[in-house]
This record gives structure tokens, C-alpha cells and sequence, in this order.
């Protein structure tokens, strides 16, 4: 029942039989917990009034009510911090041995999926710009690819640099793997 | 069927219940579709264990709220209201 949790690590729509995933990059843990921080303090509110207001409350008997708003409201709280979540986990970049993929979340049936094979890759940058991306080691890393395509831009990535490195190192595997860029794991299946 | 009918039919009619009823139904269309996104589009077993998570606290809110809602005595709310006279201690010297 819960095999789906443990079939494959970094399973995802539309991978290759012979594709391997290099990493799965999520953006840095500090812009999901800015956004859980400020969930952290509207779950406060509830009990902030109870006890600033709660002879108030029970004068008037309205007890009951109260805690069936406040019921309600973190019906919705916990919708609004799951919300953030998913627009978290939902925006990621991965690598694969053969490609690289940028899945782009902009809210519920807003989505945006890219992807740009490792041979068409012309130049890499990274940029980290701020005080605090600088502290915690997070920007962005763009790649430049052939052609007047767009850039294909890792957002608040952790450690940016590392990952170029390691895009570098994949694309020359990928590279001596195949010779005059003929995929060889296809050869076999055409007619 | 008479109007006394149809006049207790409508009275009968709980507004309340009603009114959150469809409060519960946008909230259970909400938590399917976030649902349906992490399961659908997530990468790996980390969005699936989210939405797990997020599943088991939505059906424990709903049954608080629904609990809570349960206690509720809505024919007294307004009795309750009106029945309210706020102290002010406003000081004499203020006139």
C-alpha cells in the first residue's frame, strides 16, 4: 500500500528507463522556513486573544463559539501552511546523467516543465546576491544554453557553486558516454 | 401541499448548518486538490510523505471543528449578545 514511498527515490513523471538521477535540488531550506515562520505566528493569534480576552468571552458566553472559530480558523491555517509546502516541494530542478529538468509550480494548475538535454549546454554562472544568501550559501545558477533558447535558471539553490561543478562533471560523463551525441541506450529501439 | 407546508418545511431548515456545511465542502475540495499536486507532481517519496502528514491533520482539524460545532447552541448566540452590557469604568473626573 505505502510501496510508493519507497519504490524509487527520486521517481518522477516521464523518466527514462536508463535515466539516472544525479540530484534533486529543492530551493534553500531558509525561504520555506520564512514562510513557516510567519504560519508559526497566525497560529498564535488563537491563543493570544483567548488569554487577553477570555473574562470578556466568558461574561458574554460566548466559550463555545470561540472555540469553533478558532477551530475553523486553523482549518484554514493548516490549508494556508500546506499551500506554502506544496508550492515548495513542487518547484524543484533535477539533474539527471542525461538532462537537466526544471519543474516550476506558480500556484494550482499553473505549471511550468522544462527540460534541456546535457549536450546543449553552452555556459554555466552563479549568482549569490544579499547578506543573508551569502551567510547560508544559496543563489541562483544559470545555464546558458545553444541558440536564442531562454536560461535555464536554478532558483535559490543550496550550495550553487557545487552544483555547477557537479553539472560539469556529469556533462563530461555524458560526453565520453556518447560519441557525436548518439544516444546509444535508444539505438536498439529504432526501427 | 399548503403553504403551512411548505412555511414549516423552510423552518425547519437548519441555516447554520447549512452555511458550514459548505464551508467543510470548499475545505475538503481544497485539501484534495493539494493532495492531488503533491502525489501527482511531487519527485520522490518527500511530497507523498507531506501529503500524508498534511492528510492526517486535516481529518483531525475537521473532526474538532465538527465536534466543536456540535456544542455550539446557535439559538442562543443573539440571546447571549443582547444580554450583554459592557462595564465602563469611565473616571468622574473626566466630566
Amino acid at each position: 500500500m505505502f510501496s510508493f514511498l519507497t519504490k524509487s527515490k527520486y521517481s518522477f513523471e516521464g523518466i527514462k528507463p536508463y535515466e539516472k538521477v544525479v540530484i534533486l535540488l529543492y530551493r534553500h531550506w531558509f525561504i520555506i522556513f520564512i514562510g513557516i515562520l510567519g504560519y508559526i505566528f497566525l497560529a498564535l493569534i488563537p491563543p493570544l486573544v483567548y488569554i487577553f480576552f477570555s473574562v470578556q468571552i466568558g461574561n458574554i458566553g460566548l466559550t463555545q463559539i470561540f472555540d469553533f472559530l478558532t477551530a475553523i480558523y486553523y482549518l484554514f491555517w493548516w490549508l494556508g501552511l500546506f499551500y506554502t509546502i506544496t508550492m515548495y516541494l513542487l518547484d524543484t530542478w533535477v539533474v539527471t546523467d542525461h538532462r537537466v529538468l526544471d519543474n516550476e509550480q506558480h500556484g494550482f494548475f499553473n505549471r511550468t516543465l522544462s527540460e534541456m538535454h546535457l549536450s546543449r549546454i553552452q555556459d554555466m554562472s552563479v549568482g549569490v546576491r544579499g547578506v543573508i544568501p551569502t551567510f547560508l550559501n544559496y543563489g541562483n545558477l544559470e545555464i546558458q544554453t545553444a541558440g536564442t533558447e531562454p536560461k535555464f535558471i536554478f532558483k535559490q539553490i543550496p550550495d550553487p557553486a557545487s552544483v555547477k561543478n557537479l553539472i560539469n562533471e556529469t556533462f563530461n560523463r555524458y560526453v565520453e558516454a556518447h560519441k557525436d551525441n548518439v544516444e546509444v541506450h535508444e539505438l536498439g529501439r529504432q526501427p | 401541499m399548503s403553504l403551512n407546508d411548505i412555511e414549516a418545511m423552510f423552518s425547519s431548515i437548519n441555516i447554520t448548518a447549512i452555511l458550514f456545511g459548505f464551508v467543510f465542502l470548499i475545505y475538503w475540495g481544497y485539501v484534495f486538490v493539494i493532495i492531488y499536486h503533491l502525489v501527482r507532481f511531487g519527485v520522490g517519496p518527500k511530497p507523498k510523505l507531506f501529503a500524508m502528514i498534511f492528510l492526517a491533520g486535516a481529518v483531525i482539524l475537521f473532526t474538532t471543528a465538527l465536534y466543536t460545532y456540535a456544542r455550539v447552541d446557535f439559538t442562543n448566540l443573539l440571546g447571549n449578545l443582547g444580554s450583554f452590557k459592557p462595564e465602563l469604568n469611565i473616571p468622574s473626573s473626566n466630566y
